[in-house]
């Protein structure tokens, strides 16, 4: 990875760390039975968060994160991550709705109409589940700088 | 600059806040989106949540704390002594006190030494919500209205 110029201090270097914790946080979080750990105070996403954090940090070897932009990064991270969630549930959802309705071929028709509303909820679950994750995103930027990282934290 | 900061600082509070605020706002109703969505970050076990009105709760009783800490912790004046630079200083031991009752809750309940208990589910996951939430707020409010203190720190 290209290291960030001390010169490049807005918001927009983070922009490939924040797509990576977001893909990171969402995929895990996407994963039937590894979310069960999202239980655990949104762990999966606090990590994912964490862990691009501790990238960028890496990559960037000069640069110093403000508290501001941590939680802006676990933010927008989060909401990402929200959405790929999301997404990846709608998938397995819609995949399980139809396995189902083929093996259970004489299944009755109330039992296809709620496995069809149900995998159709999942489109008007994905931007709620982006403002919930966005929250827990913020607060994984906030703590995870605090914790981990203070050495690297600007005024 | 100070302000624009300020700003954040309370869009960051009114966005916890608001997610705190949502199991608890709906206690007692049902909604079928809402459960899916906090079905993500919650295991809803029907044993170990709240019915309030013979509705069970959005999430568990653990994290209905949690969320109420988060509401609280929101609420609060930001010019708490837990939100100020001492806590700032010692940010780990302070994350790790309000962790530890929570932590313990989960340990003697899980290895089955005392069964499920409302109470301790709700006010240890209220701590851990309330401790973290200010511990936040406390690290942007510095952020935000840098003391001469943490200046010079």
């Amino acid at each position: 990875m290209e290291p960030v110029t001390s010169q490049d201090q807005t918001f927009g270097r983070f922009g490939k760390h924040i797509l990576i914790g977001a893909l990171i946080s969402g995929v895990a979080s996407g994963i039937p039975l590894l979310n069960i750990l999202n239980c655990c105070f949104c762990l999966l996403n606090m990590a994912g968060i964490v862990l691009a954090l501790s990238m960028y940090l890496k990559s960037a070897p000069g640069d110093s994160v403000s508290m501001g932009e941590a939680a802006g990064f676990g933010a927008a991270a989060g909401a990402g991550a929200g959405v790929i969630a999301g997404v990846l549930g709608l998938i397995t959802s819609r995949m399980m709705a139809s396995l189902l309705t083929s093996v259970l071929s004489n299944a009755p028709a109330q039992m296809k109409s709620q496995l069809a509303a149900s995998s159709a909820m999942g489109v008007i679950i994905i931007p709620v589940d982006a403002v919930l994750y966005a929250a827990f995103g913020a607060l994984g930027g906030i703590l995870g700088m605090a914790l981990f990282f203070k050495d690297r934290k600007r005024a | 600059m100070t302000w624009a900061r300020s700003r954040w600082v309370l869009a960051f509070r009114i966005l916890l806040g608001g997610t705190g605020l949502l199991p608890w706002i709906m206690a007692g109703h049902r909604s079928v989106l809402l459960e899916a969505v906090f079905g993500t970050t919650c295991h809803r076990m029907p044993e170990r949540s709240l019915l309030l009105g013979g509705v069970q709760m959005l999430v568990c009783s653990r994290c209905a704390g949690i969320y109420l800490g988060l509401l609280t912790g929101a609420l609060m004046p930001a010019r708490l002594w837990l939100a100020s630079d001492w806590a700032v200083r010692h940010t780990r031991a302070l994350a790790l006190g309000v962790a530890l009752p929570m932590a313990l809750d989960v340990l003697t309940q899980d290895l089955g030494w005392r069964p499920s208990w409302h109470p301790a589910r709700l006010g240890t996951g209220w701590l851990l919500g309330l401790g973290l939430m200010l511990l936040a707020v406390a690290h942007l409010r510095g952020w935000a209205e840098p003391s001469p203190e943490s200046i010079r720190a």
